[in-house]
């Protein structure tokens, strides 16, 4: 924890390695806001859905309404939450595979649509020139996060903590006691005076919500944003694979196998294989489900400290 | 007597009504190897449309080095994906419960890492295989057929054809389809359950070999385009229910008609939202074509 | 024994339930008085899950209401039903496989009852009902781990932790060996001194004609046969019911 913080101050010349730690950050964020509905027992397919979304969202409030980014990135998450509610009301009855297909058909519609409306969002060519996330001033300190990694790097690192903290509630608290009871048996969690369907709801708007947030910060790290990017398949996996791998029911799961698997693929893997790098994590939840199906966190508590278990 | 643009229309609908059979039968084709997968063991093999891909590129590198003819590269692209498929079959059969729910993740695993190998070997840009000949004669005038339809609505129809003669007038048939509607009940008549997983996977990778190579001659090949045939094939196979070999050629037929006319009447950038709306209502209203007895009985 | 003239704790007025155009039930009206101990026979397959299923509000009938204690509660969902005070067990065990035996009961104390979570009295509560139950050797177990037999106990005292004034026994007794029956019964027995009114399914006749009231015998979607265990169990449409027409 405490060599979070103070890494950037050690390699400080070295502005990818902050970087590539940055972005760690935040697809720990992203791999969280996912868990955060899987943990409700649902697997879904289709979290790009919601990432794009937000990324539009709050790209486009930003060009027509000229708001400021920190404005409109939440209004993109409104956007995803929007659609999460869509979902849960469409999807009511759904559960398992059929559901997980669902969610992942559900993508399309916002993309088809997008990459049509070019009067509007530009279509295929996407929007670009999105502003940079303008500088804060913290007393005497000035943040600049478009130019300084390091400002960037502290501001993604808050936000996962903040993420870190949400997932922990909804692990640890009533609601998070409520949540497991679904994610085990729906039955007996609703025979046991749980509302099973206000729980679902919550997760699944809360999960969509935070997913537009990160899209939307997103569209603004990066500068440019297009229906084929936002609305990949990548974009739905990754989320997928890094909780896997972490372990979907460990508090710190998501975020162990983004902290891993992120570094990996953008350090050894992109430099190794420009072209296809992203197969890595395709094989990974691959040996995942066969090796350790719940996840590397719960395999390391098991034989790190058997007391616990 | 006829009028001329009457005479016009009347040979644009025949023409638009042939595209989308032929388109159609294909899209069968697609679907009955996913369908028998699902139906004898119960997995989602959402990397279907990729291994079609696969083999697909398999034809055209063939085509491209050796300058095969579809007539042999089909053959080893059949043998090449049925080698695949038993592969997969020994991987899914690890797989912890809940079984349809992590079949559908691992593969979809399987869609990211055959979508980036095929990025790393083939490049993003898209190829085809070209057709020697373009447009060939036939008996109804005016009337435009390519040599390419003529072999994807034969070949698709044949096969089609064959796979349900072979379910319904063998005895491996019988004892496939008995495993599809209850795995237990077959199992205590003395059929071999594992046998029948490792025949259903068998024969949809030699249908996915079949319907690859037409793919490359029909359409263009590019890496990210596996997911669009993985999804007709799942809406045929919940429009017909698994193993509903006459049922998916319907469907198939409905659904080239759909697509044609939606490509025809608002534009080709849409059709993917038609594919993806029909799915979701097919999900919403028939939640038993994916899910036979076998959910029913665990609930 | 004297039945209170009062309300009624439970009525069924003419409920009618079928799936994929069939019914399944048909005009099924009957009324349980406050501790009153009512068990249902008839064949597999007759409904009697499906009927607890409607007075729980898992599956909503297609015509006539449940009633209880004066309120209409028809169409209800699961869990508003959970905290008027109507608890039940399942047929086919559904204990949370993942937790153990003591947060399975913790889950009724915590949301049946709306017990704060983590309290210390919640917890002795919940140690107290699985004494009661006699799993409390098992505390620490998941509940996949368990037998049948403690499966339901486990479940009997997750209910009970919810605070039931209403219970609700589907097969309490399938499965279990003479010793566990005997003490099922003394465990029914218990209950019923708490002041609690019980309905049971169950097909062991030689517990429920020692516990219950009254019988109330399904056949072929209706009501048959209502009152007193012996008179029931004589009755010539239950006698038709269990050894086929042919006889009388």
């Amino acid at each position: 924890m405490i060599l979070l913080i103070v890494w950037p101050w050690l390699v400080e010349q070295e502005g990818i390695h902050c970087r590539v730690i940055g972005m760690a950050f935040f697809y720990g964020c992203l791999a969280l806001a996912w868990n955060l509905f899987s943990l409700s027992g649902a697997i879904s397919l289709g979290h790009a859905a919601f990432f794009g979304l937000g990324a539009y969202g709050s790209a486009l409030f930003c060009h027509y309404a000229s708001l400021s980014p920190y404005l409109t990135i939440l209004l993109g998450g409104l956007l995803g939450a929007l659609y999460g509610i869509l979902w849960h009301v469409t999807f009511r009855k759904l559960r398992g595979a059929p559901f997980a297909l669902a969610t992942l058909a559900s993508v399309e519609i916002p993309k088809v649509v997008i990459d049509n409306w070019e009067g509007f969002t530009f279509g295929s060519l996407g929007v670009v020139g999105i502003p940079e996330l303008p500088s804060l001033s913290l007393g005497s300190v000035l943040l600049n996060f478009g130019k300084d990694p390091a400002a960037l790097y502290y501001l993604l690192l808050m936000v996962l903590l903040f993420m870190t903290l949400v997932h922990r509630y909804a692990m640890t608290s009533r609601w998070g006691w409520a949540i497991r009871a679904v994610r085990e048996d729906e039955i007996a969690a609703a025979a046991l005076g749980i509302n099973v369907n206000k729980t679902r709801f919550q997760v699944l708007c809360s999960s969509a919500f935070f997913t537009g947030i990160c899209g939307g910060l997103y569209g603004h790290l990066i500068g440019l944003i297009e229906p084929g990017l936002v609305f990949s398949l990548h974009i739905s996996a990754v989320p997928l694979v890094l909780s896997m791998f972490g372990g979907r029911l460990q508090w710190y799961g998501p975020i162990l196998g983004a902290f891993t698997l992120y570094p990996v693929d953008q350090l050894l893997f992109r430099s190794l294989l420009p072209v296809g790098h992203s197969a890595l994590y395709g094989l990974i939840v691959i040996l995942t489900l066969i090796f350790f199906p719940q996840g590397m966190g719960a395999w390391l508590q098991k034989h790190l400290c058997p007391a616990s278990n | 007597m006829v009028s001329f643009p009457s005479r016009c229309l009347i040979r644009m609908i025949i023409q638009f009504l042939v595209d989308a059979i032929s388109l159609g039968s294909f899209y069968a084709l697609i679907a009955i190897g996913f369908s028998l997968i699902l139906g004898v063991a119960h997995a989602f093999n959402l990397a279907h449309g990729e291994m079609i891909l696969l083999s697909g590129y398999l034809a055209y590198f063939l085509n491209r080095q050796f300058s095969l003819p579809l007539i042999v590269s089909i053959p080893i692209s059949m043998f090449s994906m049925l080698f695949v498929a038993l592969c997969l079959e020994r991987l899914l059969r690890r797989i912890p419960d809940p079984h349809e729910l992590n079949t559908l993740v691992i593969t979809f695993g399987l869609v990211l890492l055959l979508q980036n190998l095929m990025l790393m070997a083939f490049s993003a840009d898209y190829r085809i295989i070209r057709p020697e000949t373009r447009l060939l004669d036939i008996p109804v005038h005016g009337l435009f057929l390519t040599e390419t339809q003529i072999v994807i609505l034969t070949l698709s129809l044949a096969t089609t054809g064959i796979v349900y003669l072979l379910l319904k007038k063998t005895f491996l048939g019988k004892a496939l389809r008995a495993t599809m509607q209850d795995k237990e009940t077959a199992r205590l008549a003395g059929v071999n359950v594992r046998n029948m997983h490792l025949i259903a996977f068998g024969l949809g990778g030699i249908l996915i070999g079949v319907a690859g190579p037409l793919y490359a001659r029909m359409a263009y090949l590019h890496p990210y385009g596996g997911m669009e045939a993985t999804l007709v094939a799942v809406i045929l196979t919940i429009f017909a229910g698994v193993g509903r070999i006459r049922g998916l050629l319907l469907g198939g037929w409905i659904l080239g008609l759909v697509e044609s006319a939606t490509t025809l009447l608002v534009g080709s950038g849409w059709r993917e939202l038609a594919s993806a709306v029909i799915l979701i209502l097919l999900l919403l209203l028939r939640p038993d074509g994916l899910m036979p007895k076998w959910a029913k009985s665990t609930q | 024994m004297a039945a209170e003239t009062s309300m009624p704790c439970l009525e069924l007025r003419r409920i009618g339930i079928g799936f994929h155009g069939k019914p399944l039930l048909e005009e099924i009206s009957f009324t349980v008085s406050e501790q009153e101990i009512v068990s249902f026979i008839g064949p597999n397959g007759v409904g009697k899950t499906t009927l607890f299923n409607i007075i729980c509000g898992r599956s909503n009938p297609t015509s006539g209401a449940v009633i209880y204690r004066g309120m209409d509660i028809t169409g209800w969902s699961p869990h508003r039903i959970c905290h008027l005070g109507i608890a039940r067990t399942f047929q086919i065990s559904r204990p949370f496989p993942r937790m153990t035996v003591l947060e399975n009961v913790l889950m009724g104390i915590w949301f049946g009852k709306e017990e704060q979570v983590g309290s210390q009295a919640g917890r002795d509560e919940a140690l107290d009902l699985l004494n009661l139950v006699g799993l409390r050797h098992k505390a620490g177990q998941e509940g996949r781990d368990l037998t049948v037999s403690e499966l339901r106990r486990l479940e009997l005292a997750r209910a009970l932790a919810t605070r039931p004034k209403l219970l609700l026994l589907d097969e309490i007794a399938a499965g279990l060996s003479p010793q566990a029956i005997r003490e099922a019964v003394v465990l029914i027995n218990a209950l019923r001194e708490q002041g609690l009114t019980l309905l049971i399914i169950d097909h062991f006749l030689n517990l429920t004609c020692q516990v219950s009231d009254r019988l109330i015998a399904l056949c072929d979607g209706r009501l048959t046969a209502s009152g007193r265990p012996a008179d029931v169990l004589n009755s010539p449409e239950v006698i038709r019911a269990y050894f086929g027409r042919s006889q009388n």
